[in-house]
Formats: structure tokens, C-alpha cells, sequence
């Protein structure tokens, strides 16, 4: 059971990838045969991935970086362009400035939240009383809506005059904003869906909850610990593994994130393109204006941005994630 | 889970509740309206829009008469139960697929030192960042040239080379299962598969589920690849279907929160029942 | 699946006490027998009923309109020995993308109904076919002299013929008479000019006492289309070319920001979209009363026919400036169209003379009036069936009139139309509101447009 906690459970790359495996630990056959035995018996389990990735991610990624440097309106074949895709694209295209702006801005506002609500909610809903089961469900619920109701019901309760929101705010003597058909306000409105949404992280926050061994409460307990205390100098830290992985995850999702965008807009990525995400103006670049060469490197820097921002994150790491020990 | 006076954790109980209540307010909104809208009729729905500032009103939630039949209309409409066998199918067969495909993956990278393992690894994470978007169109030429356009095959077969995040969550569950069984089944000249197959997965079952789950969740809610491969209507899966009240100039706004409810039914039972294994497979708190 | 839920189910009943598990138990296989049997017995709705060569049609109708399709479709399987044509709905917004990727896949449909404002990007693709091939000579020259032309240059691209209208669009104002009687105007007397028109509007709004709007008399909309009212538009069909930043449009976008203005642009917003009122959240204002004058498209008869049969309404053509333009209009909507690679173009063909009205207008007139749809001829427009039509839905005949007159046209036939079009949305928002002037607003708008039209030559896609 120590050593549970010792795995931090979501623990990608560096500290924990087997370094020196747990096979390591065998150590029984240490000779030249066994160890190409090993070798092969290794690659044979893990051939299905090996086979899967270089037919449906190293290949496409490849034919795509090469499609990002072509005029392709995927009717007629794909013809060379050298980088006028790329050139277009940062020197020429205020939109693709526009929707790198939205998406930044929305990733730096949303993911915080969403992480600080859903480890709210974890913490709220990591206890054992009756009917739990029914709360928990419940906070799941957003995730698994049908993003057509999901969105609907949010034109509603963001409507102006009508809407929920509004009519609180009025109780206060507040004017609420007019929400989705302000630009200077669609953005907080999804940020506000997003919000809602948070429980679908609470699940893995829960799973990472479990995983803190229970004596470390009851040490800090007899030492007189309050629950702020404890959860600030036990839970958090326990938990920095899976929030580091919901950020990664997060940072991730926010740049490809459509769905929403798309139906709020109604496919526009209005008003003023203040809906105009990274992700919907390369789908419309694609599929509505059929340049898919232009998509395809789109694609790509936005690839690019994800590995740089997702490398400055396990940079940090450092500082902030504790595994255990 | 601290021990303190029974008087106080009886209060903190209540607040406990009454918290809980309040906050799931926002969570089941949606449902409401959900159903709400889908027992109106169309006048119903024309005038809860109003002429008036007073508007939102909850009283507005309610039916005046309910109406039943739009769901008996919803499941004609989009063929609901084909759409759901289908569904079905697709759900069993990547569940099978990628579970299974993801354990035998996951046992190479947890149990087995080989020459740059750890390479491999680190790469099938990175390929988690990797945005869809970017492999789409070229995935779709090479279904196509396969001639797979119009099949399943698209939406089942990458099913069966693993997926990352299955494979992570394995490998990190495989490693925290006792080495000792395994170093003396060696002895006895059991083989890898076998020790896999006899005594790893067995072990390995709230884990097992846990991806399962994921995997019926991702396969149910899926509109991308049906969108994106199907051309028959009669294949088409609920995500997809669901469309079918999506029109031009029109939108049946009852039938498809009726067609959404019948949609989601499944899935929030699921999860209300299965939710306790699916935390814990997640929470590697196996090793049982 | 069936394994995964049970192994969760029986976890979780076995903490739990043995009555509740009794009756879950029962629950659950009650549940489950019901829904086996609904699988195992459930048919797709068989899609043929002859054996006669299958024609798959693709359409964007959904729901009651779904209906008018069939009934459309049944009349024609009906009238053939040859063909069936098979009905098949496919969703709007993802439509054209499906389109593409069934092409590409292999599996097109044979006829489809498309979008006109994608037409011109599919087409220049090369997916579609030019449907004057397929006519006999004598079609040909009747399809070049009857049509109305806006209809007609609508499914055209780079002189081909590549759609051909089933249901086009048109817009206009819908008029609430009640509310117009109550401060004594005949509706029957639309205002002479536009600035009269926002006078009447500024006369029919109500405002409660915090000065909130709680009826709007006039929306207008749509820059694109109110242009050609002012002598301007953004595309000269008789050059091929753009037409921008001219006097004309700079004048439209002023006067319609001008309008916003005097509402309240903010205000407006506010209360508009309290209202519920795009095509696709379900209910449309106009007919509870929320606004007295509303801009909208030809299909809202057809609603108000179902929502509120009795309603007492009138449609007004767009209202000109002095010395502007009268009966502007600008042809959208849908439009039959034969991809390249259909297997039975000629049994599509058939179908989609049968709809239009190529041939047999006296026929067609019955499948445009299924659905109240614009008419592509004088001949349809003209036959039993229609004029009947619009004598039941007089106010209809607004739309006829556009069509008959000179200032209705076809959106531009450029490569890049979704993207022309975007931008001009765009321009509108900015100016109305008041995020740039009117005059800036355009000038961005013929600066961004031309960059793109720069980058596509560039780029080497086969634009003018």
C-alpha cells in the first residue's frame, strides 16, 4: 500500500516512466539472450500501439505537414505552394491574429477556473454520506448533456430581459450585460459554460482524492490540524499530480476547443469575432472557404503552440507538483 | 472521516446537504428544461418567449398540457431503436477493442524492461497533445483508398491499436500490482501472455472497467466519425441521428429534447450505478 | 456493454439492502426484455418499395417540411416507370461538408439540395455537373428565356449551370397589422421611403418605465440585400466584378447604423435576443406581437400559417431611400444540384425537372406550393396551382413581385462567396455596433476582401 502513493497516478513523461522499469525489479535473467528475449517480447506487446501510431498518427501527421505547404480544396489534388500557407498566415491574415487572441484569452480566464471549481467540487463531494452516489451524478450531468440542449439552455438563461441571469442581477438593481450578443461579453459567456461544465474534471479530482492515504488525516488530526490546514498542507499537494494533468489536459482542450463556439455563433464566430476560436476559424478555413492546405498548416502551428505551452507547463512542474515521497 | 463530536457532524451534516442541494441547482437546469421542453407543443414553445419584461417565470417550465407524444414521434422520426442497436454495436465493439487492444499495450510498457521503452512511452503521451484536426483529412484519404467509406471499419478498427490515455492509466495500474506473483509464475515457466492473460487482468478489473466506461462514453457520444464516414441513414448512430431535427429554417425543438432525453437516459444510469468503480479504477487504488 | 454495466450494478446493489435489490433487480430485467425486444424487432424504414433504379436524393428539410418533401417525392416515384427517387435528410449545418466528404468517399448521393451560397465553391471544385448537358435543346432554350433571372443566375457559375432553384429564398418586412391600426396607419400603405419607415418604427416601439424596449416597431437587417435599394450592392453581376466601398453602400450602412442608433443598438440587442429568435431556437417574435416591423425571409409564411392561421399580417419589399431602388431583393436558398460523380444523372435529372418546373410548369406549380417555396418561372408562378396559392397567402405575392422585377439579384458568383458574405456581416456588426464608422467599416471590409483576393490569386485558385 505505501508505495500506492509513491505512483503518482497521473504522472505523464520524466520522474516515473520507467526509467529502470519495474522489470528492473526481476533481475533474475540478467544474460544477453534473455534480455533480446525481453526486447522481443516487449515490442510484441506493445505492437498494436506501434502499429496503430505509424498508420493513424505518424503517417497522417506527415501527409499533413506536407499538405500545409499546398493549395488543396480536398476536390482536386493537392498542388505545392512552398510556405505561402504559412506567409498568408502571419503576415496577412488579421483573423488568424483575431482567433489566437480569443483562444489565449479564453484558456488564461477558463482553465483556472474550471480547475479551481471542479477541485472545489471534488472536495465537497469526497465524503461518505447517503446519496452521494445522486450528487455526484448530478454534477456529472453537464458532461454528458448533448452540447444542442447544453447550448440552448444557455441562450436562455443568458438571455437579456428574460434570462435567469438578468433577472437576478435585477433584484441587486443590476443591468446585466446583453451576454452572447455582446463581444465584449460572449467570451465570459462561455466561460460561465465552461463553469458549469467543470464536473466532468471532478471525477478524476475524486479518483485523486482516494489515492491520499488515510493516516496522513489522522497524524495531522492528533497534531491538531484544522480542515483548511489539512487541506492545504495535505490534500493539495497529494492532489498536484492529477491537477497538473487536468491543466496539461485543459491548456490542450481550450485550443481545440469548437463545439461550443460553433453553436453559440451559429458556425460565425460572432459577434465581432469575439466567438472567432483558433480552432472554428481553421474549420471554417477549411471546410466552409475548402482550403484545406491553409487548414492543414493551421493545424500545425496550432500543434506547434501546444508543445511549447505544454512544455512550459512540465517545466514548471518542479516547483508546484509533488509525487509523493 | 475526523473524529469529532456527534453534535457538530450532525450540523455539519445538515450543512453539508443543504450546500449540496443549492449547488446542484445549476448542474440540473438543463434537465429541466430538457424535459420541460420536451412534453410542450409547439403553441407552448412560441409563447414562452413573451412580449413582456417579466418573462422568465418558473411557472413557464411546466407544461400546460403535457405532452406525451413526442417522444412515441421522436423515436419514429429519427428510427431511434435502429439508431440505438447500431449504437450498440459500434459501443461493444470499440469497448472490446480498445480495452483489450490498450491492456495488452499497457502490460509491454508496465511489466516488460525493454530497449527504449521509455521513448516509446513518452512518445504515445505526447501523441495525447496532438490536436485531431491536424490527421483528419489524411485519415479519411486512407479509409477511403481502403474502400472503407460507408462501413463501420472507420469508427471500429482504430479501436484495436490502443489508445493512449487507456494505455497510461494501465501502465500505471499494472505497476502497482506485486511483482511477486509474476517472478514465480517465471519460475515455473509460465510464459509473458500468460501471465498477462491469468494473472494481471483478472487483478486488473476495477482498472479495466474504468476504461471500459471512458470507452462506452466516448464510442456513444462520438458525432465526428459518424459524420464523418456514414453516408446510409440506416447506419447511423443516436449522436448522429440526433441531428435529424436539426433542419433548414426549421428545428423540431420538442421531438429532439425528447429524442436528447432517451439519449441521455442511458448513460446517467450508467453512470449513477457505475460511478464508485469508475473513481476507483481511476484512483489506482487497486492491488487488492 | 452489457458486461460493463452489470459488473457496476452489481457493486454497487450488493452494499445496498434486499428489498432495494429485489426491486432494482426486477427493474432492470423488466427494462431489459422491454428494450431487447424493441432492438431485435426494430426496422429501418425500408427505403424502396419498387425495383426500379434508385435515385438517392439529399435535402435539408426536416420536420414538418421533411413531410412536404416526401409528399413531393412520392408524387414523382407516382409518375415513373424508370426511376425512384429515394428521400434522404441530411443536416443543415454539416451538409456541405458530408457532401465533400461522400464525393470523395465514393458514395454520393445522385441529387442533392444544396445551399446557393456554397454552390459556387463546390462547383468550382469541379464536384458538380453542368445540368445544361443533360437538357435536350429544346430545355435549353426555354431554360435561358422563362426563368426568372435572378433565379437562374443564382445556380450558375462561371457561365455554367450548376443548380437550379427548388425552394429559393427572398426576403421583406413582416408587418403586424393590429399594431399598425392601433396608431392609424394602413398597413396597406407602406411608407414611400426608408426614413419614413424608421419614423413609423421609432412610433410603433414600446418602452417600459425603465426606458427597456417591450416591443421593437422595426428591425432591419442585412446589408447585402438593403444595398441594392440604395443603388449600391456589393457585386455588379453585368461586370462579374465586387462593388465595395462605393457611395451607394457607404449610404445603406449609414442609414441602417443610423436606424440601430436611434433604437439603441445595445437596447435592440438586449431585447432582441430575449426573444428566441433565429431559425433554429424554435419560436420567431413577430407572432406574439414582440415587433411590429421584422425583416425576414419568404419561409415565415408558411410558419405563421401553422403557428397562428388567423394572424393579420402583411409583407412590405424592402423600403428604398428617396430616390432609391424600390423592390430590392437578393436570391438565396436551395437549390437542386447533380454531382459529377452521380451513377443515375439522367433519373436525377428527371427529378429535378419534375420539382423545378423546366418541364411541365403546371406540374411543378404544385411541389412549390407544398412547401410555399419561390417560384423559378412566370410559368409556375402563373399556373392553377400557384395563383391559387396566392390567393390563400396574398401577402405572398410581395415576393413574386421582387422576383418579377429588376432589381432582384443573384448573390455573387465568386469562389469565395462564404467568405464574402462573413465578411460583410461582420462590417455590418462593427458599424451598428458603433465598434467602427460606417465609413471605416467599409473600408476595412474592401481592404480585408481584396487581401483575400490577392492571397487567392496568389495562392492560384481559379478566380476572376
Amino acid at each position: 500500500m505505501v508505495q500506492i502513493f509513491q505512483l503518482p497516478m497521473f504522472l505523464p513523461i520524466p520522474p516515473l516512466v520507467c526509467r529502470h522499469g519495474p522489470a528492473g525489479k526481476i533481475g533474475v535473467r540478467r544474460n544477453m539472450k534473455s534480455k533480446f528475449r525481453d526486447n522481443l517480447i516487449g515490442y510484441l506487446f506493445i505492437s498494436p500501439w506501434l502499429i496503430g501510431f505509424l498508420v493513424f498518427t505518424l503517417y497522417p501527421f506527415c501527409q499533413s505537414f506536407y499538405l500545409s505547404f499546398t493549395r488543396y480544396n480536398i476536390i482536386q489534388p493537392p498542388k505545392f505552394i512552398g510556405l505561402a500557407n504559412y506567409k498568408m498566415m502571419f503576415f496577412d491574415d488579421p483573423l488568424f491574429w483575431a482567433s489566437l487572441g480569443v483562444t489565449i484569452k479564453y484558456a488564461l480566464v477558463a482553465v483556472p477556473l474550471v480547475l479551481v471549481v471542479g477541485i472545489g467540487l471534488a472536495l465537497l463531494l469526497n465524503v461518505n454520506i447517503k446519496g452521494i452516489a445522486i450528487f455526484r451524478t448530478i454534477f456529472y450531468l453537464p458532461s454528458i448533456v448533448p452540447m444542442v440542449a447544453t447550448t440552448s439552455i444557455f441562450i436562455w438563461i443568458l438571455s437579456p430581459q428574460v434570462g435567469l441571469v438578468n433577472q437576478i442581477l435585477a433584484i441587486f438593481h443590476i443591468q446585466g450585460p446583453i451576454w452572447l450578443k455582446d463581444p465584449h461579453w460572449t467570451l465570459w459567456s462561455l466561460v460561465f459554460m465552461a463553469i458549469w461544465g467543470a464536473g466532468g474534471s471532478m471525477v478524476i479530482y475524486l479518483a485523486g482524492l482516494k489515492d491520499i492515504p488515510q493516516y496522513l488525516y489522522e497524524a495531522a488530526t492528533l497534531d491538531g490540524a484544522s480542515a483548511i490546514k489539512k487541506t492545504q498542507m495535505i490534500t493539495l499537494p497529494m492532489l498536484s499530480p492529477v491537477i497538473f494533468f487536468n491543466l496539461v489536459m485543459g491548456v490542450i482542450n481550450t485550443f481545440q476547443y469548437f463545439t461550443q463556439a460553433f453553436m453559440i455563433s451559429d458556425g460565425t464566430g460572432g459577434p465581432s469575432n469575439s466567438t472567432l476560436f483558433y480552432a472554428l476559424y481553421m474549420f471554417q478555413r477549411s471546410w466552409k472557404y475548402l482550403d484545406m492546405g491553409y487548414g492543414s498548416a493551421m493545424a500545425w502551428v496550432l500543434f506547434i503552440i501546444i508543445v511549447a505551452i505544454t512544455t512550459v507547463i512540465f517545466r514548471s512542474q518542479k516547483r508546484w507538483v509533488h509525487y509523493g515521497r | 472521516m475526523t473524529s469529532n463530536e456527534s453534535a457538530i457532524k450532525q450540523r455539519q451534516k445538515v450543512f453539508l446537504y443543504a450546500l449540496l442541494i443549492i449547488l446542484s441547482i445549476p448542474p440540473l437546469m438543463p434537465l429541466i428544461w430538457m424535459v420541460s421542453t420536451s412534453l410542450k407543443n409547439d403553441a407552448q414553445i412560441y409563447t414562452t418567449g413573451g412580449t413582456s419584461t417579466s418573462g422568465f417565470s418558473l411557472s413557464s417550465l411546466w407544461p400546460k398540457p403535457f405532452v406525451w407524444n413526442n417522444y412515441p414521434e421522436a423515436l419514429e422520426r429519427m428510427s431511434f431503436m435502429v439508431y440505438l442497436r447500431n449504437t450498440l454495436f459500434i459501443c461493444f465493439v470499440t469497448v472490446l477493442g480498445s480495452v483489450g487492444s490498450s491492456a495488452v499495450v499497457a502490460y509491454g510498457f508496465g511489466r516488460i524492461n525493454f530497449k527504449f521503452s521509455s521513448f516509446w512511452f513518452a512518445l504515445m503521451l505526447a501523441t495525447m497533445a496532438l490536436p485531431g484536426q491536424v490527421t483528419m483529412i489524411p485519415i479519411f484519404s486512407l479509409f477511403r483508398s481502403l474502400g472503407w467509406y460507408g462501413t463501420y471499419l472507420p469508427l471500429l478498427v482504430p479501436a484495436f491499436f490502443g489508445s493512449p490515455f487507456f494505455i497510461f492509466l494501465l501502465t500505471q495500474f499494472f505497476k502497482t500490482l506485486p511483482s511477486e506473483f509474476a517472478e514465480s509464475a517465471k519460475v515455473d515457466g509460465a510464459s509473458d501472455w500468460t501471465i498477462f492473460t491469468r494473472l494481471i487482468l483478472p487483478l486488473s478489473k476495477p482498472a479495466l472497467a474504468t476504461c471500459a466506461l471512458f470507452a462506452f462514453l466516448g464510442a456513444w457520444n462520438d458525432f465526428l466519425g459518424p459524420l464523418l464516414y456514414l453516408s446510409d441513414s440506416r447506419k447511423y448512430t443516436l449522436a448522429y441521428g440526433l441531428q435529424q431535427f436539426v433542419g433548414n429554417h426549421y428545428m423540431n425543438w420538442m421531438q429532439l429534447m425528447a429524442a436528447s432525453m432517451m439519449f441521455i437516459a442511458p448513460i446517467v444510469i450508467l453512470f449513477f450505478f457505475a460511478q464508485k468503480t469508475f473513481i476507483q479504477g481511476i484512483a489506482t487504488t487497486g492491488g487488492k | 456493454m452489457d458486461v460493463e454495466q452489470g459488473s457496476g450494478i452489481g457493486d454497487q446493489i450488493s452494499g445496498q439492502n434486499s428489498v432495494g435489490r429485489t426491486i432494482s433487480r426486477v427493474f432492470l430485467a423488466i427494462f431489459l426484455v422491454c428494450l431487447g425486444y424493441g432492438l431485435i424487432t426494430a426496422r429501418a424504414p425500408s427505403q424502396t418499395t419498387t425495383n426500379r433504379t434508385k435515385v438517392i436524393f439529399w435535402h435539408r428539410w426536416s420536420g414538418y417540411w421533411e413531410d412536404v418533401v416526401k409528399r413531393i417525392v412520392g408524387k414523382f416515384n407516382a409518375s415513373q416507370t424508370d426511376y425512384e427517387v429515394v428521400p434522404l435528410f441530411v443536416t443543415g449545418a454539416g451538409s456541405d461538408t458530408k457532401f465533400m466528404l461522400s464525393t470523395l468517399g465514393g458514395d454520393p448521393p445522385d441529387v442533392m439540395s444544396m445551399g446557393s451560397d456554397s454552390l459556387p465553391s463546390i462547383a468550382s471544385g469541379g464536384l458538380l455537373t453542368d445540368l445544361e448537358t443533360l437538357m435536350t435543346p429544346a430545355e435549353r432554350e426555354y431554360f435561358h428565356r422563362v426563368p426568372y433571372a435572378a433565379v437562374r443566375e443564382s445556380g450558375q457559375f462561371d457561365g455554367k449551370t450548376y443548380g437550379i432553384t427548388i425552394g429559393a429564398d427572398l426576403m421583406g418586412y413582416y408587418v403586424n397589422c393590429a399594431q399598425l391600426r392601433e396608431i392609424g396607419v394602413d398597413p396597406d400603405k407602406p411608407p414611400k421611403t426608408f426614413e419614413e419607415l424608421v419614423a413609423l418604427g421609432e412610433r410603433l416601439t414600446r418602452r417600459d418605465k425603465e426606458g427597456h424596449i417591450v416591443r421593437l416597431g422595426l428591425s432591419v437587417d442585412d446589408l447585402a440585400t438593403q444595398a441594392i435599394a440604395w443603388g449600391g450592392g456589393f457585386y455588379d453581376p453585368k461586370k462579374g466584378d465586387l462593388t465595395i466601398n462605393t457611395p451607394e453602400n457607404l449610404a445603406c450602412l449609414t442609414a441602417l447604423t443610423a436606424q440601430k442608433e436611434k433604437v439603441g443598438y445595445k437596447d435592440a440587442q438586449r431585447f432582441w435576443s430575449s426573444q428566441n429568435n433565429g431559425s433554429s431556437t424554435g419560436a420567431w417574435s413577430f407572432i406574439p406581437g414582440g415587433v411590429s416591423i421584422t425583416y425576414d425571409g419568404q419561409w415565415r409564411v408558411d410558419e405563421i400559417h401553422r403557428a397562428k392561421p388567423d394572424m393579420d399580417y402583411r409583407i412590405w419589399p424592402i423600403i428604398p431611400p428617396a430616390g432609391g431602388k424600390p423592390l430590392a431583393g437578393l436570391m438565396g436558398g436551395n437549390f437542386m444540384i447533380i454531382p459529377t460523380s452521380s451513377k443515375q444523372k439522367k433519373g436525377a435529372f428527371e427529378f429535378l425537372k419534375f420539382w423545378s418546373g423546366v418541364t411541365h410548369p403546371e406540374r411543378a406549380a404544385e411541389s412549390f406550393v407544398a412547401g410555399g417555396w419561390i417560384p423559378l418561372s412566370p410559368d409556375v408562378a402563373n399556373a392553377p396551382a400557384y395563383q391559387k396559392f396566392l390567393k390563400e397567402n396574398p401577402q405572398f405575392q410581395t415576393f413574386i413581385d421582387i422576383l418579377a422585377g429588376p432589381n432582384c439579384q443573384s448573390k455573387p458568383r465568386i469562389g469565395y462567396l462564404q467568405y464574402y458574405l462573413d465578411q460583410i456581416t461582420n462590417t455590418q456588426e462593427a458599424s451598428f455596433s458603433n465598434e467602427k464608422t460606417p465609413a471605416v467599416a467599409l473600408k476595412d471590409l474592401e481592404q480585408t476582401v481584396n487581401t483575400e483576393r490577392r492571397k487567392r490569386k496568389e495562392l492560384g485558385f481559379d478566380d476572376k
